[in-house]
């Protein structure tokens, strides 16, 4: 049930800008990624004043604060149920029996007997301060679905593998959060978008906040603490290491979907973020982790008569000076190319998957802190005919018969122009500068 | 009882009971049987959901389930065979049915081991199927 415990780790939130421009809506904000260490100073500056405990909860204070801070111990990083990892290996424990678990109570663990009872029990020998269950929240409504007679998917193949032989779908799911190259593909008896098992993510999730809440202590005795929190384990090609989301408070969203699924990602981007044609300053306290940065796409609506396009994918597009030479690079962050999208020139009707909406959290891998830079997003549709091809079908050009071919359409049929085109949108770009250095072009 | 008829009944026995080895990404013992059952559903999966994952469970299954029921059929093929050498008939019939019961008699013992059943201890063919 518990994994080793992890120091906590708090990022700035990274932000967003909407903007419109050819019809879809694209948000891009980035924000310095700082991280909080554990120092230990060895002569104590009467001058260097603690900064005043700013509490973003309701509680009492504690009855034995002590300014002098006090060493405590506990566990941020919990699986129970709710864990592919954890469930497919039998464990049954929810986060009420890992918060009891923490306070010092035994807790039963696989295997079972035949009528439900632990084969095993464990107790910690010395109790934690504080914890977080920090489930893998990828799939928390897929599993829901899965362990809940009665919802739609319940019966699905994926379900009954995972009922009855729970390690084999481990592999099959672990298969799909490291190897995912973008984004979590959601199953298919999830419905259109995975509505269906995005829904039921919140039961889980609900669980685990009433979990954080029983057991954490809100009096002055301040006997135990407790933190909202989730794991996010899909990592690109498995570049990535499991991430954990620690909240501060109970303010949590409504989904452990981060950023992308954040309703209040707009709203967050221009408060607290660098937007669209903005300047991101480097952290001054000597973070060198690269900044986040947030873009978010909408399919253009387009008309009854003429809909618009679905997107393809989404790219940052990163440009910098170096040895005096301008150079480029452009990062795949969202959507797929090779989705096997098309279109038919002489017909020009679409074929193949698209998205309604796209979004991706991203960071530079070959961020250097040092390093003048810009960034901007672009966001391509699915091909579409170029212009000139709608005008050269609408006139009836068929270029196997240079009969139909009239006066002033001969570059219908000329191969060097294209006939067909991928849309797209861009954005402003962020500008990034080191400490010292003048932002902006 | 006729020759086919005898083959026949040994090949499922084969399929039912006998214990062959098998590997998805972790390795086991089970019954040709069994091993199509997993196989119809990660089919299944893989027909409804489709990925790279799936599939290639799915070519591991189908393989190891293709080989084993030929092996199988070979064996009872040989098996039957070689009862011919027996002189009587009544001979020949209690060999089959011999070998048949024995068969069904190793199901009732916990010789059948994958880690995808029962933490991976040893277990008869009912709680396998179970």
């Amino acid at each position: 049930m518990l994994h080793t415990g992890t120091a906590a780790r708090a990022r700035a939130p990274a932000l967003a800008l909407t903007a419109r421009a050819l019809g879809m809506a694209l948000a891009l904000a980035m924000a310095p990624a700082a991280t909080r260490a554990i120092a230990i100073t060895t002569v104590p500056d009467p001058a260097a004043a603690v900064p005043p405990l700013v509490r973003t909860e309701k509680r009492a204070p504690c009855d034995h604060f002590d300014p002098l801070r006090r060493p405590y111990f506990g566990d941020l990083h919990v699986h129970t149920a709710f864990s592919l990892d954890a469930s497919t290996q039998g464990t049954r424990n929810r986060p009420s029996d890992a918060y009891r678990f923490a306070r010092g109570e035994a807790v039963g663990l696989q295997p079972f007997d035949g009528n439900g009872k632990p084969r095993r029990t464990l107790r910690l020998s010395r109790p934690l301060d504080f914890a977080a269950v920090t489930d893998r929240a990828e799939f928390f409504g897929e599993f829901d679905v899965c362990a809940t007679p009665g919802l739609p998917g319940h019966d699905s193949p994926t379900c009954m593998i995972y009922r009855r032989w729970p390690r084999l779908a481990f592999y099959r799911i672990n298969g799909i959060t490291s190897g995912a190259p973008k984004k979590i593909r959601r199953f298919d008896f999830c419905g259109e978008d995975g509505k269906r098992c995005l829904e039921a993510a919140r039961t889980p999730w609900g669980e685990i906040q009433d979990a954080a809440e029983g057991a954490y202590d809100r009096t002055a005795a301040c006997t135990f603490t407790t933190f909202v929190g989730y794991e996010w384990t899909g990592g690109p090609n498995t570049d990535n290491l499991p991430r954990n989301a620690i909240f501060r408070n109970d303010a949590v969203p409504p989904l452990p979907a981060g950023l992308c699924g954040d309703p209040d990602l707009v709203a967050q981007g221009y408060r607290l973020g660098v937007p669209m044609g903005g300047d991101l300053r480097a952290p001054t306290a000597g973070t060198a982790t690269a900044p986040s940065f947030v873009v978010r796409a909408e399919r253009d609506g387009g008309t009854p008569e003429r809909p618009g396009t679905a997107l393809q994918r989404i790219q940052i597009v990163k440009g910098w000076i170096e040895n005096g030479a301008a150079r480029e690079r452009v990062f795949d962050v969202a959507g797929d190319a090779r989705s096997g999208a098309g279109v038919d020139p002489t017909t020009c009707a679409t074929s193949g998957p698209g998205a309604e909406a796209l979004c991706a959290v991203w960071q530079d891998p070959d961020f250097d802190p040092a390093q003048r830079a810009f960034y901007y997003a672009r966001v391509l549709e699915n091909p579409t005919c170029r212009w000139s091809t709608w005008i050269c079908n609408a006139a009836g050009v068929r270029c196997e018969d240079p009969a139909t071919v009239a006066d002033g359409f001969e570059g219908c049929c000329d191969a060097s122009y294209p006939k067909t085109v991928p849309e797209r949108a861009w954005t402003s770009p962020i500008w990034y500068a080191p400490v010292g250095t003048k932002a902006g072009p | 009882m006729s020759t086919s008829m005898i083959r026949r009944m040994l090949w499922l026995a084969l399929l039912v009971t006998l214990p062959v080895p098998y590997w998805v990404f972790e390795g086991g013992r089970v019954p040709t049987l069994w091993l199509g059952e997993l196989t119809a559903f990660v089919l299944a999966m893989l027909l409804s959901e489709g990925g790279m994952v799936a599939g290639f469970v799915a070519v591991l299954f189908v393989g190891q389930t293709s080989l084993f029921v030929g092996v199988t059929w070979l064996v009872a093929r040989y098996a039957t065979r070689g009862r011919a050498r027996l002189r009587s008939a009544s001979a020949r019939s209690a060999a089959a049915l011999g070998a048949i019961a024995a068969l069904l008699g190793m199901a009732f013992l916990p010789v059948y081991r994958t880690p995808l059943v029962a933490g991976g201890d040893a277990v008869n063919v009912l709680r396998l199927f179970q």
